[in-house]
């Protein structure tokens, strides 16, 4: 391949990830919700873990032989509280970015000491690769903080490689899934899942009553092999715009069969693939966002209600979301797969009507 | 919108990025996954499923106070802690010494790594392990079996096979070791 190949390609790959200002800053607020109203507080359980149960990985806090105090978990809490707030009304964001990104990776490496680790690197990766983009640029007090400066970063590239560090993470689990026998005709892999989650948990949901009356291997084999191919070809597919879009309707699909099946909520990836989306294209969020007039006071406001909801988190050691019983992680899911299905209807009828369905194209816009 | 130019910075993160995605990966193979590493949960094989059958390892959480025994499972004697994370605890630290997995590496590698990281090197014979163990043990039998002076405890661990005969039923229960956990006198 020659240099002028070369960066044809590289322009190609940035270039179908260009996104609206407006979209992503609708992103980073999401975003920042949900941390604020689900992940905070983290690992508050830590203090009182006996020392014969620390087990960390490799990393942060295996170089420590004991779990911290309180002290150093509730002023993580806090902290994170502050870097998440700052980040929802877009006050000093680049600081913000990196601050949240920083502090959930100390505290998750804590809540991991115990040995499990539950994946959800994605929401530590997101702030830390979106701090050079434009996400502080629109529906943010940086927007209308003198001296206003006009944000001179693309946004493509930022998106193009989170694409690539989704789809190189969905690429391990199909990996170890191909090499761990999902591929052997001869065992049913989400079979087993299935019915090893409802005997262990006792659990009865008449989707999986539904699904276990399916008395076929060639479907659970199909299962098997369809979920492979879906995780492997996420890679790949990181390296176009448009195809990397659908596998994220697909993944949105994916990720609800998983909850309905396994009752496992991975809403995490969930809000980290909402950076992908054209939400100035929904009516609700265009309308939403033309009509938001942000003053420096409405805005100090709403930090002043947003921080206190970590803090107050914090102290009572329960995520808001869980303390009002409302299930976050699940609603998140359902909301994924209906934007899924929205844009893949959206897709279909533009094939149909032979307009290019990219989210750069004004008439797909409209 | 505009097709963006690629700068050499652009060009140099992603280099750098693939990089350590590739060092990762080899990293994984060796030492095992570390925290943070870019990686999604496995699923590995089919969750115990074999040839029509189920196995689960499991453990009875057995209080022993005042010459009668209090059968516990995980899912209690674990309540405070989230309960995703109850099967690793009691996999890393509630196993019989014998049956937990063995270090993998050894040598000069083991040595400089529980230098740099004395969190992940084998603690679990330490004086000051067991004395956590048996202080939260009092406590969970304070809570458990309240008003009863606890004497030791063992985690009975065992495979219970699951067969399909109409329904899922359990069957036979093979005892695969226990921990014994002594709260008056010697320990372990």
């Amino acid at each position: 391949m020659t240099t002028t190949g070369i960066r044809r390609f590289e322009e190609r790959v940035i270039g179908g990830y260009v996104a609206d200002a407006t979209d992503i800053a609708i992103f980073r607020i999401i975003y920042a919700s949900y941390l604020l109203f689900q992940i905070v507080p983290i690992a508050s359980w830590l203090p009182q873990t006996p020392q014969a149960f620390f087990h960390p990985p490799i990393g942060f806090a295996a170089f420590f032989t004991a779990p911290p105090s309180a002290f150093v978990i509730v002023g993580l809490n806090l902290l994170l509280s502050l870097f998440a707030s700052m980040l929802l009304v877009g006050w000093r964001t680049r600081v913000a970015s990196l601050g949240t990104g920083l502090t959930l990776l100390i505290l998750n490496s804590w809540s991991y000491s115990l040995g499990k680790i539950d994946h959800e690197v994605l929401l530590v990766i997101a702030p830390l690769v979106m701090r050079y983009s434009c996400w502080g640029s629109s529906l943010s007090v940086d927007s209308i903080r003198p001296p206003h400066a006009a944000c001179e970063e693309s946004n493509a590239s930022p998106l193009a490689l989170l694409a690539i560090l989704i789809g190189f993470a969905m690429f391990t689990s199909g990996w170890s899934k191909a090499t761990s026998g999902w591929l052997d005709s001869n065992r049913l892999c989400t079979y087993g899942y299935v019915v090893g989650r409802e005997l262990q948990s006792g659990r009865e949901t008449s989707v999986v009553q539904w699904a276990l009356a399916i008395d076929s291997v060639w479907f659970w084999k199909m299962a098997d092999w369809t979920t492979v191919v879906f995780e492997l070809a996420f890679l790949p597919a990181a390296l176009f715009g448009r195809s990397f879009r659908f596998m994220l309707i697909v993944a949105s699909c994916f990720h609800l069969c998983v909850l309905l099946l396994l009752d496992i909520p991975f809403s995490a990836n969930l809000i980290v693939y909402g950076a992908f989306v054209p939400y100035t294209t929904i009516p609700f969020f265009r309308s939403a966002a033309s009509t938001c007039t942000l003053s420096t006071a409405r805005a100090m406001t709403l930090w002043g209600a947003v921080i206190s909801v970590g803090v107050v988190s914090t102290f009572s050691e329960r995520a808001l979301a869980t303390a009002i019983h409302f299930p976050l992680p699940a609603v998140v899911i359902w909301i994924g797969a209906v934007t899924g299905a929205f844009f893949a209807y959206r897709v279909l009828c533009g094939f149909l009507s032979g307009v290019h369905p990219s989210p750069a194209n004004e008439e797909f816009r409209r | 919108m505009q097709q963006p130019q690629v700068s050499t910075r652009v060009r140099l993160v992603y280099c750098s990025v693939l990089m350590l995605l590739a060092g990762q990966s080899l990293f994984i193979r060796y030492f095992g996954e570390p925290y943070p590493a870019l990686k999604m949960p496995t699923f590995s094989g089919s969750g115990g499923y074999e040839d029509g059958r189920f196995k689960f390892s499991r453990y009875d959480a057995v209080f022993l106070a005042e010459g009668k025994e209090y059968s516990f499972p995980q899912s209690v004697l674990l309540a405070e802690f989230p309960a995703g994370y109850q099967g690793t605890i009691s996999q890393k630290s509630l196993r019989p010494p014998s049956s937990k997995t063995a270090v993998s590496s050894t040598g000069m590698l083991k040595r400089i790594r529980d230098t740099v990281f004395p969190g992940n090197a084998d603690r679990s014979q330490s004086p000051e392990n067991k004395a956590s163990l048996q202080d939260w043990l009092r406590r969970r039998g304070q809570v458990l079996v309240p008003n009863k002076k606890v004497s030791r405890v063992e985690f009975r661990w065992f495979t219970e096979t699951w067969s399909r005969n109409g329904n899922w039923v359990a069957g036979e229960r093979e005892p695969t070791g226990t921990l014994v956990i002594a709260l008056e006198g010697e320990s372990r």
